[in-house]
This record gives structure tokens, sequence and C-alpha cells, in this order.
């Protein structure tokens, strides 16, 4: 199976050589360009692992959310799933930074991220209600995946995984079936339009290989009964800075803008054996549309449909006057916000629940039977 | 008891305390054999099994198979025919059913219209009246042109007959062509749209997903920071009216905010030929920062956005355009619009700016127009009675149809996972949807009240979309069921291998002494 890889190399340069991508003006590249359909764009990013040596898994994760924020998805659309305990682990010789190369130019941790699920947060049991949105009705907006049939969903999983699973943080793990059947059930209560899944662990591509829900593009870094491997170390931080197949992906991606009509073969170009030294597997059975005309943008940006068309000018004015021209009287009475102060008292405290309601009377013999029977008890007592 | 012992003379050659602690061990691997068979495995099994309530699967099944069927609108809309017009309501309504049938064939007692005699006592806000008028030939008029008037203020149309159509089956083709082609045409096309299952034609994907609560928000995003006062307040005020009209379909909540130092993302090219800096129609699908302007409102609920972007070049007096179109303003689809302001008047250097009360209102108008087409309202007839009518009816449709919708995916889901758990809650907010369905089909068929069945629907979709996010439904919760055994290993291997072995004991026990017993013999 070597030879898909090199298939694909040879392709791409074909490809390069008879199409230069900066030639293609936008207007045809619109026409080029299937539609997407979709309105809105989320980003699940989840790093599996945990501890120091995992630095990695973080600097993975948080290419990514270096990504698509950038391209404009709003933190509200991006849900971060990580341990968080690298940048200020006390074995950081760069406290609060997190580097992606060793030549420190990235710090991925930045100074405004935003993570939703951290520490002992990221569990199996999280991640799947998180996709299928069953949460108590008090969860925060911020921390759920509020989706509809017209969002492109990007979801990313990196961490340790083997043969259908990948781990969370040592305790549990989570299989493909799960995934899978949690992927169904988004399409049955259409929460999504179409969804890119991209996979950087040991065995990657197994985890990808039982969905069956339609419109998934699915990318894996490694085979099964092959590692996903690291790219470098960084011998100031003392461990591996990044895997080399999100090493790839975030040096492609950092040169696509947030209106670039730059498209998913292009990336998928870049996993090459050379580069990843594993062979990354790419599933479109379930994608409907043709990678070539998909572009980055419709899962890792968020460039929304706008419409200029003319607007009417007169909604607000008839609504406001009647037949005559006049001003209707009824909306001069009513203020839009009325504030009132918010009272705040100490009473409060008195009106706590009180188990069992007992007279003052009762409560005092009561008081006085318990010493009583404390006093005989400590008189037998000592008489024993 | 040795006695006891004693009376037993086929194991008179044992020590008789050897034999009773024999017996007395027996007697224990039995109990706690039968305490593990008869009391442990069935707690096993309950405790691990998992819960599935009964759903109502042949009546969400019969629902949404004949939801149509089970829909019947009668439109009631009352006639005002003067003596002068020789025409007869009877006749009308015939006419009409007749050009209905023909344009919309599949619509036959899904969707009819009632004509109504007699318009005296009627309220044109609450009901649709037609009131015909005759235009004879005139000294000043020669010929009068046949004319219809649809008021922007309430449900009321006026058709003018000429002498030209006077004659039954003419007036009749004129009124149902003003009812099926004008006054209800959107209505039509977008509810045979939502019963083909297609999106209707004037949505492109613009409509919001309906929300029984949305927010607006009213945003001012000043490119630098010096501060600007605008009298949003007043200018608010003037969407009251319409709120309060749609206050069945939904609650809406307002809340206005200024941010400073919003910059876009990207630079714009200074046009010196025109004066003005020119943003290309490609941009506006990017012209919203979201990574520096702060837009979430961290409610539960969806938000409408109404951004008014001052740029800093104001204080130049160099104003914007987009390029190719005309209008300053743009739509996001399902997230809100976009006005970019140009102050007429120069700013003076010192003077604090403000948007004032007449400078915003035309803003509002351009809004509330946007707004409008958020919510998905027809463009047509400009009375936002007539309009907001027929939002409630095709609301009404495609919430009952979302609904049964959701709880079919949900019964196809329970039918096609067998490891997830159906709790009672589910089942309890089933029902519930169920029975807010009839109320709504119920609502609608004695008294055609659109508001009060749209409103009923809505709850119908709000309980189907709980029983289908019930928190205990999820399928992972603890662990599946191939781990299930490997869970409870470390429970059941130590009693399980203390079992076995004391078994094992009692069997060679038992053999080797019926073996001795027979040697005794």
């Amino acid at each position: 199976m070597l030879v898909i890889p090199v298939v694909i190399y040879i392709l791409s340069l074909l490809t390069a050589i008879i199409a230069d991508p900066n030639v293609v003006t936008t207007d045809e590249a619109e026409t080029i360009i299937s539609e997407s359909r979709h309105t809105n764009n989320w980003a699940v990013l989840v790093s599996t692992s945990r501890f120091w040596f995992n630095y990695r898994h973080m600097a993975n994760v948080l290419s990514l959310y270096r990504t698509v924020k950038r391209l404009g998805i709003p933190d509200s659309q991006i849900i971060l799933m990580l341990s968080d305990d690298i940048a200020c682990n006390a074995r950081n010789a760069f406290p609060g930074t997190v580097f992606n190369n060793m030549d420190q130019a990235l710090d991925l941790y930045g100074d405004s991220i935003e993570v939703d699920y951290r520490g002992y947060e990221v569990t199996v049991e999280n991640f799947i209600r998180l996709l299928t949105d069953r949460w108590d009705p008090d969860h925060p907006r911020s921390k759920r995946l509020l989706t509809d049939e017209n969002s492109n969903i990007f979801i990313y999983l990196t961490g340790h995984g083997g043969n259908e699973f990948l781990k969370f943080q040592d305790a549990e793990e989570i299989g493909s079936y799960d995934i899978a059947d949690a992927f169904e059930q988004m399409h049955e209560k259409k929460r999504y339009n179409e969804i890119f899944f991209m996979i950087d662990t040991c065995q990657a591509n197994t985890m990808y290989e039982r969905f069956y829900s339609p419109n998934i593009l699915a990318v894996g870094s490694s085979r099964l009964d092959e590692s996903s491997y690291s790219h470098h170390s960084d011998m100031d931080i003392g461990v591996a800075v990044i895997d080399r197949f999100t090493y790839y992906t975030l040096d492609f991606l950092e040169k696509v803008d947030k209106d670039s009509k730059q498209t998913m073969d292009k990336l998928f170009d870049v996993y090459t054996y050379q580069n990843v030294h594993s062979n990354p597997g790419i599933r479109t059975d379930l994608f409907k549309r043709d990678v070539s005309k998909v572009l980055i943008t419709d899962f890792l940006g968020n460039v929304q449909n706008v419409v200029v068309d003319d607007v009417e000018k007169d909604i607000l004015y008839n609504a406001n006057h009647d037949e005559k021209g006049e001003v209707l009287a009824q909306n001069e009475s009513k203020p839009i916000v009325s504030y009132s102060t918010i009272q705040i008292s100490f009473d409060s405290e008195d009106d706590s629940h009180v188990l069992t309601e007992l007279s003052p009377e009762f409560q005092r013999l009561a008081g006085l039977l318990t010493l009583l029977f404390v006093l005989a008890l400590w008189l037998t007592a000592k008489q024993a | 008891m040795p006695q006891t012992v004693l009376n037993d003379g086929s194991l008179n050659s044992r020590d008789p305390v050897q034999t009773t602690i024999q017996t007395v061990r027996r007697i224990i691997v039995f109990i706690v054999l039968l305490l593990v068979v008869g009391f442990g495995y069935p707690v096993f099994f309950f405790t691990t099994s998992i819960y599935r309530a009964d759903l109502p699967v042949d009546e969400i099944n019969e629902f949404s198979q004949f939801l149509k069927q089970k829909i019947h609108y009668k439109i009631p809309v009352y006639l005002d025919i003067p003596s002068t017009i020789q025409y007869s309501t009877t006749e009308a309504q015939s006419h009409l059913n007749e050009a209905l049938s023909k344009a919309y064939p599949e619509f036959a007692d899904f969707w009819t219209i009632d004509l109504i005699e007699g318009a005296k006592d009627i309220d044109p806000k609450e009901e649709y009246v037609v009131r015909f008028e005759y235009v004879p030939k005139t000294s000043e008029n020669e010929s009068p042109q046949e004319a219809i008037e649809i008021s922007p203020h309430s449900k009321e149309s006026k058709l003018f007959i000429t002498d030209a159509i006077n004659k039954g089956t003419l007036v009749g083709h004129f009124l149902s062509s003003v009812l099926i082609d004008m006054i209800f045409k959107e209505e039509l096309a977008d509810l045979s749209a939502v019963l083909a299952g297609k999106q209707s034609s004037a949505d492109k994907n613009i409509v919001l997903p309906y929300s029984a609560n949305y927010n607006l928000v009213f945003s001012l995003f000043v490119e630098n920071g010096r501060s600007i006062d605008w009298q949003i307040d007043q200018s608010i005020r003037q969407f009251q009216p319409i709120l309060d009209k749609l206050s069945h379909f939904a609650n809406f909540s307002i809340s206005t905010q200024v941010q400073y130092y919003s910059k876009l993302s990207k630079d714009l090219t200074f046009n010196e030929s025109r004066g003005a800096y020119i943003l290309q129609e490609s941009d506006l699908a990017t012209f919203i920062n979201f990574g520096d302007w702060n837009l979430d409102t961290h409610d539960m609920n969806p938000s409408i956005n109404f951004i008014i972007y001052f740029p800093e070049s104001n204080y130049e007096s160099k104003p914007w355009f987009i390029e190719n179109i005309d209008s300053n303003a743009f739509l996001v689809k399902q997230w809100g619009g976009v006005y970019i302001f140009n102050k007429d008047r120069p700013v003076l250097n010192d003077s604090k700016v403000s948007l004032v009360e007449s400078e915003l209102n035309p803003i509002m108008e351009t809004f509330a127009s946007q707004l409008f087409q958020l919510l998905g309202l027809p463009s047509f007839p400009k009375s936002p009675y007539m309009r907001i009518d027929s939002l409630s009816r095709i609301t009404l449709l495609k919430n009952l149809k979302k609904s049964l919708d959701n709880l079919r995916s949900l019964v196809k889901l329970t039918e096609s996972l067998d490891e997830i758990s159906i709790p009672e809650l589910t089942k309890e907010h089933v029902l519930e949807s169920l029975s807010f369905i009839k109320n709504a089909l119920i609502k609608l068929d004695v008294s055609q009240d659109y508001h009060a069945a749209m409103t009923l629907s809505a709850q119908a979709l709000k309980n189907s979309d709980r029983a289908f996010f019930e928190k205990e439904m999820v399928q992972q919760a603890y662990f599946p069921s191939e781990h299930r055994l490997a869970v409870f290993l470390p429970l059941l291997g130590p009693v399980g291998s203390i079992l076995t072995i004391a078994l094992l004991k009692l069997l060679m026990d038992l053999k080797s002494s019926r073996k001795s017993k027979k040697k005794t013999e």
C-alpha cells in the first residue's frame, strides 16, 4: 500500500503543473468550487493526554485551535478540550507558553485561549455528551455544540490511540463504534451539514473506519499497526514538541487566509510518507463532494454568506403610523428596558429550610432530655 | 449433639465433631450458592440492564405519515359585495375552489379559503376582509380601470370593479387571482415547499431555525476610541409594535452595546477618484472580525445581531462604499445584519459625535427589513398583519413537521442502537409533545386560531427536542456492554473463584464419602 502516497505525490505534482492555483481568478474558482450550503462553522478540538511528556499533544491541538481562530471561527463556536497542564507545568522552561517548533517562533498558547473542558473534565462521557448535546438544562452555552443542519463541524482528536480506540487521560478509552454511533445520532437529529474528522494518534485510521453516517470526510495520521511519529524534540524543553502529521498540517494552514480559495486536496497532498513517516489515510466514500472542490475554509474558516439585496424601507414606519400618517401613541408610553434595582438582603439566611418544624417548647424539652440522658450515662459509667 | 450424630449409623466410623463441621460446611456452601444464584444474579442483571421505556411508536408513525391529512387550514375571508355588483359569495366560493385546485391540486382539504358574506362588523385588523367597489363610467372618468388596493395597515383589500368585468365569472377570476396569486402567494409556495420537504425558494438559508426566544443585539462598533453617543433607546422603541405583533411567535429580548477599537481584519484601500474607501463585495463574507469583536451573549437562546459599524474615516469625511452596491447594508445569513455608517456632515474636530434618532431611524428600517427576512416573513403583501398571519401558518406546519421528525428520529435511533437507554423522562416528553401536537390541531379545527396553534406547535417542538436530548440517554454513559464483564471482574473474580473451589471441594468430599460408605458396607 506504499503505492498510494507515491501516486498522490505524482498526482499532486501533475495538478500543480497543469493548474497553477495562482492563475485561477476568484470568479472562476467560485464556479468550480461546489457549494457547501452551510451557514456556520464549528470546531471540536480534543487532546486526550495528560502530563508533561505529552507536551506534543497539547501543541497539536493548540495548532489547530490557533488556525480555526485565525481563520475566523468565534470562540463561542470552538469547543476546546485539553488537560491544560503543560503551559504552566513546573517543568516548562518557558512558563506560560506552548511551542510547535524548536525555533520557538510561534507561541500557540498565546494570550487569549478559551479552554472549554479542562483537566479531568476531558472524559469519554463528556465528549459523547458534547457530540449528542445531552446535558443538564443549565449547562452553559459556551460548553455546548449547538449546531444545526446548516453547520459544518471540524473535529480534531489527538492522543494515544490503538486499534479502534483512543485513550482518554490514562483512565478510559473511546471506541471507534462509540464515535460512529454518536455521529449517527447527530445525523438523525440533523445536527450537521458536513463533518471533517481529523485524528492524529497511533493507528489513527482504524478510528474512522466504523463511520456509517453520510457527509463525513475523515483523515487519519497512521494505519493499523503504525505509530504516529513526533516531529522533533526541543532540547531546551526536553520533550518532543509536536507530531509530524499536525506539524505539516499547521505548516500548510499557516499559509491559508480567511477568504482563501485553497482546496482540501492541497492539504491532503502534504500528507506524504516522506513527511509523516507513516501512511496517512483519507476516507471520502461518505462525503458527497469532490475534495478537490472543497474549500479549506468550508471547515476551518468562517466565510459567511451575505445578501446585499435591496431592503424594504417602510416596515417600521407602517407599524408606527396609521393610515393618515399619524404616529400611533402606543409606543410612547412603553420603555424598552425597565431597569429595576436589584435588592440584596442578608435576611435570606433566616428563610432557609428547616428539615423538621419543632415548636420552641419542644426544642427546649428535647435539649433538656438529651442533657439528662448524657448525664445519666456519665454517672452510670462512673459507677462501673 | 453427639447423640444425634451417633444415631446415624452409617457415619459411625468417623469422628462425630468432624462430621458436624462437614455438614455445616455443606449447608453454608449451599446457602451461599443459593444466595449468589437466587439473589446476586438477579441483582447483577437488573443493575446492569438498560432501561428502555416503551415509546408510542405507532402513534408517532401514524402522525408523521398522515400529518397533511390532519391539518385543515380554512382561512375565513369576509366579502363585502355591494348590490351594484352581480355576484354572490357562493359563486365566489366555487370559483375560488376551482382556481385553487387547479393551482395547488395537492392542497385539497389541507388549505382552503372560507368566503363569508358580510363584513360590516368585522375588524379588518383581526380578519381578512375584501371589499368590492363598483366604479361606474362617469363623465370625469371615461374608461375606468380595474384596480386592487391592499392596505398596509390591516388585513383589508379593496377590489375596484368596472363595467368591463362586472360579470359573475370575471369577478370570480379577479378575486381568486388576487387571493391566490397575490395575498396568499408566498404562503402557498412556502407551505407546498415545506410539505415536499424542500427549502422554500425564498429561504436560501437566510431564515434562522425557529426558537421560542431570540435575543436582538444592537451593537455599535467604532473603529477608534473616540466616544460616541447614540440615541438607540428611542430608535429601538420603533420596533415595539412589530415585536408586540410577533409576541405569539417568539419572545424577543433586546440588548444594546457599544464597542470601541474595533478594527477590521483587513485594511481597506482608498479610492482617490471616488474619494472613498471601497469594500469589495467578496470582503463582506469576512467583514465581521470574530477574533477581536466580542459578539458572544453567553445566552442559550439564539441571537440576531445588528451591527452599525462606524469607521474612523468619518472624522475625515471619507465615506465607505461597497463596490457595485448602492446600499451600505448587508445581511449575513442566519446571523444578522450589518450597516456601515457614513456621517453625512463633517465632524468638528473636538466635538463629540452623536448618532441622533433621525440618523438611526433609516438604519432601523434596514434592520427591520433584515429581521423580517431572518425570521422568514413573506415579502408581500406590505401589511404586517397579513405577513405575520402567513408566518404563523407556515411556522405551525414547519414546527409540527419538525417535532414529528424529531420523534421519528428518536424512534429510529432506539431501534438501531440496542444499547441506548430510554429513560422514563424521554417517554414523558414524547407524550407531552404528542399532546401539544394534538392540541394544536384541535385549536386549528375548532377556531382557526393560527396564533394560538402556532404557540402550541412551538411547545411540541420544544418537548420533542427535550425528548431527544434527554440527559440520561447517553449510550456510553459508563461502559459499553463489551466491557461490562471487565468492569465487574474485580468483584466477580474473588467471589466466583472462592465459590467454585468450595463447590469442587464439596463434590470431591461427597465422592470420597460415598466411596467410604461403599467400603464400610
